[in-house]
């Protein structure tokens, strides 16, 4: 469709997700021309570093991404294009046992309904999209307001 | 607004013809450049002009409709994009020839040259081969002055010699010299190393260059010549560039505690076998393991170039026991520039995640034992290690281990004057310690008075160096450059003068 932008292509890809939960949109692939190197079902280009790819699923930091690399032996300039086969299909089977994407972001939800449900301040905070650690309201909540819900997105 | 171009490179304006356009372009450019004030910093507050709204890229908005974006104009043709990597290549470009300066015929290096004490103070010119050898082994480097003469020529100087009669001498009577070149920085180390790389070649000696000892350690040093690997169909490829960050793997070698760097060894067998004629010499030892059916007449060229279908480190050390255990091979010359950066821990990481020393990649272990005394050739040679002193890691044991042999070798301090360690420092580091202990150290500084005439001239003849070169200007410059430092002498002067 002529004017769709990439952002609600995700949206209305992924609307079978439970409300609130959405890929996030990094780790969806939209060029389905060349799908490139699949790890774990998406795809990246072949010229990505294998440590900017695996840092797209979501929960997976740089700490956790120079370990994995680690123990396959890959260097940090390594490109995806060049990993072996089997190094990729290891790489997946490892990817798939760990709490990434929808189920890390289950897991904080859960997190703060827990905090909501037993009514502490910071389960309050949440809801009602304020500071929970102390910091002052007067200005500067931007970032409190998107992301300090009971329903977390992001 | 400042002019967009200086007032020289504009057209004549009388007796030329002048578009319309340009006349408006000149004049446009006269009228604001007489402005007594500039307006650059209020035009640039709020976007292109007085009535766009739009903040500016890092300013906070809150609330409200963004500006559209702004439609591009027409008719101006898109910029030039530089392809990934040619910047780079620009930078690291070497280039060995300035036909604008003019030939200065100088007497070519052969055998003896650099180890005969008559050739102190003299310029010699590089042979054709051994410059093609230079190249191939990455011995050249960008800083260096190469690109204002009309062909590769060096200055022969005291050290030069001294170490080239050295690695004679050894050689003759089948001995190993181990040696760490120190020194200011832009003091010529890297010329030095050069030049004992020259001298080996020239006498037929197996060489293995190093060109930086970050190129282990930094992903982003590695830098082999793609032309050698046959790669001239892409021109980045050409360029080396593709080679530069994609190869650097690295894995554990079976049963030991060291790791190769599979694609690094497979370079240095390509610079060794193009190098040094080993397709001589056969291979005396068998191995099954490489070769199930070995051929009797298999050569060590033969040996070297299978690094690319075989497990390269297993190559590596077959190739090595041949040069270094077989009777009757030539001698060998093991180079490294800025050897400090492999006398640290390295940035690989074991599959625990620990750090790996760089003495456990096995090719820096190779060095590191040729420079302990633990291997040592039947047939002698020579390994050299050069510091770098515009890029040099701190690290505690190379620089006490330096000042240590500088002040007893160089400087010949009695015992007790000799500086001691930090008793309460931690970063000294024992296995760094062991490889340095038996090193020789070679101290290159200023160059004499002699030395600096001689190169000034070959500038002036070169026509690099448009001054008459007298006493007084001889001495002015060398004393500009730090009583002879020939980096600062350049900087100073030739340099200086560059239009």
């Amino acid at each position: 469709m002529a004017g769709e932008t990439v952002l609600n292509r995700a949206r209305k890809a992924t609307h079978s997700f439970p409300a609130g939960i959405w890929l996030s949109r990094s780790t969806v692939n939209f060029n389905t021309h060349t799908p490139g190197v699949m790890i774990l079902g998406v795809g990246f280009h072949e010229h990505k570093l294998v440590k900017k790819a695996l840092m797209k699923f979501y929960a997976l930091g740089p700490t956790t991404a120079a370990r994995m690399m680690a123990k396959y032996s890959i260097h940090e300039t390594q490109r995806v294009g060049q990993l072996p086969a089997k190094i990729v299909t290891s790489l997946t089977g490892e990817l798939s046992t760990m709490t990434l994407e929808n189920d890390a972001k289950r897991v904080i939800q859960d997190n703060i309904a827990r905090l909501k449900d037993m009514n502490s301040y910071r389960g309050r905070r949440h809801a009602m999209h304020l500071p929970v650690r102390g910091q002052r309201t007067r200005n500067q909540t931007e970032t409190v307001r998107k992301f300090n819900k009971l329903f977390r997105t992001r | 607004m400042a002019p967009l171009r200086c007032w020289r490179c504009l057209p004549p304006a009388s007796g030329a013809l002048l578009s319309i356009r340009r006349i408006a372009a000149i004049t446009t450019i006269s009228t604001s450049t007489f402005q007594p004030f500039s307006t650059s910093c209020a035009r640039n507050a709020y976007g292109k002009g007085a009535g766009d709204s739009k903040p500016r890229k890092g300013v906070h908005r809150v609330g409200g409709k963004s500006s559209p974006p702004s439609k591009k104009k027409k008719g101006i043709p898109p910029r030039l994009k530089v392809a990934p990597g040619d910047r780079r290549a620009f930078r690291k470009r070497i280039t060995l020839s300035n036909i604008n300066a003019l030939p200065v015929h100088l007497e070519t290096l052969d055998s003896k040259a650099f180890s005969s004490e008559q050739s102190v103070g003299k310029i010699l010119a590089l042979g054709n081969e051994t410059l093609d050898k230079l190249r191939r082994a990455n011995a050249f480097k960008p800083t260096q002055s190469w690109n204002m003469f009309r062909k590769p020529s060096t200055l022969v100087r005291r050290e030069t010699v001294n170490l080239c009669s050295k690695m004679e001498k050894n050689a003759q009577e089948n001995k190993f010299l181990r040696c760490i070149i120190s020194g200011e920085r832009v003091a010529g180390k890297s010329m030095v190393v050069l030049q004992a790389l020259a001298h080996a070649y020239a006498n037929d000696w197996i060489v293995v260059n190093i060109p930086d000892g970050g190129y282990f350690l930094s992903v982003y040093m590695l830098y082999i010549d793609s032309l050698e690997a046959g790669e001239t169909t892409d021109r980045r490829q050409t360029l080396g560039y593709d080679l530069v960050i994609s190869h650097l793997d690295y894995a554990p070698i079976p049963n030991s505690n060291l790791w190769s760097l599979p694609t690094t060894i497979q370079g240095l067998l390509r610079q060794i076998s193009g190098n040094s004629d080993l397709s001589k010499h056969k291979v005396v030892k068998s191995y099954p393991n490489l070769f199930p059916n070995q051929s009797p007449n298999l050569t060590l060229h033969g040996l070297a170039n299978s690094g690319s279908s075989n497990d390269s480190w297993a190559v590596w050390q077959a190739l090595w026991t041949e040069l270094t255990e077989v009777p009757g091979r030539p001698p060998i010359l093991m180079c490294l520039d800025g050897f400090a950066h492999v006398m640290r821990m390295s940035k690989y990481r074991t599959k625990q995640f620990e750090p790996i020393h760089a003495h456990d990649l096995a090719l820096i272990k190779t060095f590191c034992d040729l420079m302990a005394g633990k291997m040592v050739p039947v047939q002698g040679g020579a390994v050299i290690g050069a510091l770098s002193m515009s890029n040099q890691p701190m690290v505690k044991s190379v620089e006490y281990a330096v000042q240590y042999k500088e002040a007893q070798q160089v400087l010949q301090l009695p015992e007790e004057e000799l500086p001691k360690r930090e008793p309460y420092c931690r970063e000294y580091d024992e296995r760094v310690d062991e490889v340095l202990r038996e090193a020789e150290i070679l101290k290159v500084g200023g160059i004499n008075k002699k030395e600096a005439r001689a190169i000034m001239e070959y500038w002036a003849a070169s026509g690099m160096y448009r001054h008459k070169v007298d006493e007084r200007r001889v001495t002015e410059t060398w004393s500009l450059g730090g009583h002879g430092i020939i980096g600062e002498m350049e900087r100073a002067s030739l340099r200086n003068s560059r239009i």
